[in-house]
């Protein structure tokens, strides 16, 4: 008898505590209700599509990015976005998509801030050049204004091994960029017809985000990359400093008086949790890679940006 | 249920008698119903928790994960205790072990008032309180792991204690190798400076 009352009494003690919890928890003062600073992740090379997504981890994909970028602009208590770029450029059209998101955003009056991390560069610049505010540190690697598209032609190699291919083709041009056969010269103006269209808009956004002259964008526009020291004196970056001075440059910016509380977007995956950083650069420097080798080999129809530095030609 | 409170009682304050007759009556759906209590009242308290300081987007999957390895620890640990057990010598059954190891879940209750007790405290004590009182627990919790073991195999104190530190062990050796081979790894990477 006295066990079951110890028992009992002990069952009451953990109801009466759960309770008190729920209660404290219900009542407690949300942190959603102060103003917020949001984070978000460009990270790797940046493609069009949903990436990765699963229960750990969103990775890859600017369907994500614009995806937490509408999420940031409908949440009331968000009044600034730090944009963390760390990527090496990507898709064009990509860019482009998250460039205008981003746009889109400052529009409705909300401040949008980049930190450059290790590199923010071409189609990371883009998005950068979107924004009300560029941090990057004195070491980061940006600009590579530019376009290219990437074409390799195997024909030799395909007669050494005996592959001979052949096409029915709509159109002459159809099967333009194949690795099959050297590009003719008429097919050469028309992709770069279109690799100067693409460039004059990547100046016009350039132009336009750091009212600039067109023509002085060009000067800075030939491709290269430049540290984010070169890049301050030229105009590419407003100040130097790491995330956290961009966040206490938003939070200056939108107006946020104290110490403003950050929300961060994106799930982490495990294994970066444990090992955070070095994985990190680990896996920037594999996509680069892998994305210039990918380049190198392809046999054309995307339309990349990149930095010439890391061009496999 | 007069029974199982009884039992209960006898498990978290009489160790040594409470896991005896628990390894005698085998009861598995007792054991389950201690071992679900267990390990859904702290994850209820866990939940308020993360629900007041805004972390909801990680609780599904605090609460997955907390359920997924509970059940998985406990039915692995009684299979590998079993086999340890056995090879020093141990003679029992994996059922009784099974069942003790489900009532030796039951300390993970206290979690909940002890919680409640330090969320009165100030915020700067909080931390280290509840770390202080996590650790108390899963130690009452390994204790009763032993006394388990003892009780089901028959066997000292001493090699009940060796059959439950050897598989930590073995990790813990794995471990150190791992990180290790991933230093090294790691401080082979290309710098970029």
């Amino acid at each position: 008898m006295h066990k079951k009352t110890v028992v009992i009494l002990i069952i009451i003690v953990i109801a009466f505590s759960l309770g008190g919890l729920a209660f404290r928890s219900s009542h407690s003062k949300r942190p959603s209700q102060s103003e917020k600073i949001a984070i978000i992740y460009v990270e790797g090379v940046i493609v069009g599509g949903r990436g990765q997504s699963n229960v750990f981890v969103e990775q890859g994909g600017t369907d994500q990015v614009i995806k937490q970028l509408h999420e940031a602009r409908d949440d009331e208590s968000v009044k600034a976005v730090v944009l963390r770029i760390n990527s090496p450029g990507g898709s064009a059209s990509a860019s482009q998509e998250v460039g205008e998101e981003i746009k889109k955003m400052r529009a409705k009056g909300k401040v949008v801030v980049t930190s450059m991390g290790d590199v923010a560069a071409s189609g990371g610049y883009w998005l950068a050049a979107c924004t009300d505010k560029i941090y990057a540190n004195s070491t980061t690697m940006t600009g590579s204004i530019g376009v290219y598209v990437p074409y390799a032609n195997w024909e030799e190699l395909y007669k050494k091994v005996g592959v001979y291919q052949e096409k029915i083709k709509s159109g002459p041009h159809k099967d333009i960029l194949s690795p099959e056969r050297a590009m003719t010269n008429e097919e050469r103006v028309i992709i770069q017809v279109m690799v100067d269209d693409i460039y004059n808009q990547f100046v016009g956004v350039v132009a336009e985000g750091r009212h600039m002259d067109e023509s002085a964008v060009r000067k800075l526009a030939d491709g290269r990359i430049y540290t984010g020291n070169q890049a301050k004196q030229l105009g590419l970056v407003d100040e130097l400093g790491n995330m956290y001075d961009a966040i206490d440059g938003a939070a200056e910016l939108a107006g946020i008086a104290g110490k403003p509380e950050i929300k961060e977007y994106g799930k982490q995956s495990p294994w970066n949790m444990l090992f955070g950083a070095n994985e990190q650069v680990g896996s920037l420097l594999e996509k680069v890679i892998l994305n210039q080798a990918k380049n190198a080999l392809s046999s054309g129809g995307t339309i990349e940006m990149s930095t010439d530095q890391w061009q496999v030609r | 249920m007069g029974s199982l409170l009884e039992m209960l009682y006898d498990v978290l304050f009489q160790p040594g008698m409470g896991m005896r007759n628990v390894a005698e009556q085998k009861n598995v759906g007792q054991a389950l119903i201690v071992f679900s209590l267990s390990v859904l009242l702290p994850i209820m308290a866990l939940y308020f928790g993360l629900k007041s300081t805004g972390m909801s987007a990680m609780i599904n999957v605090m609460i997955v994960f907390k359920i997924l390895g509970s059940i998985v620890l406990w039915i692995m640990g009684a299979a590998i205790w079993h086999l340890i057990a056995e090879f020093l010598g141990g003679m029992g059954t994996v059922v009784g072990l099974f069942t003790a190891l489900g009532f030796a879940h039951a300390p993970r209750i206290f979690i909940v008032p002890l919680w409640a007790l330090i969320a009165l405290m100030p915020a700067s004590s909080k931390p280290v309180l509840m770390t202080v009182s996590v650790l108390l627990i899963m130690l009452w919790s390994l204790s009763l792991d032993v006394v388990a073991i003892k009780e089901v195999y028959l066997v000292s104190t001493s090699k009940a204690l060796l059959v439950v530190i050897m598989p930590l062990l073995v990790v813990a050796i794995l471990g150190v190798i791992g990180v290790t081979f991933i230093g090294s790894s790691l401080s082979n990477m290309s710098m970029w400076l």
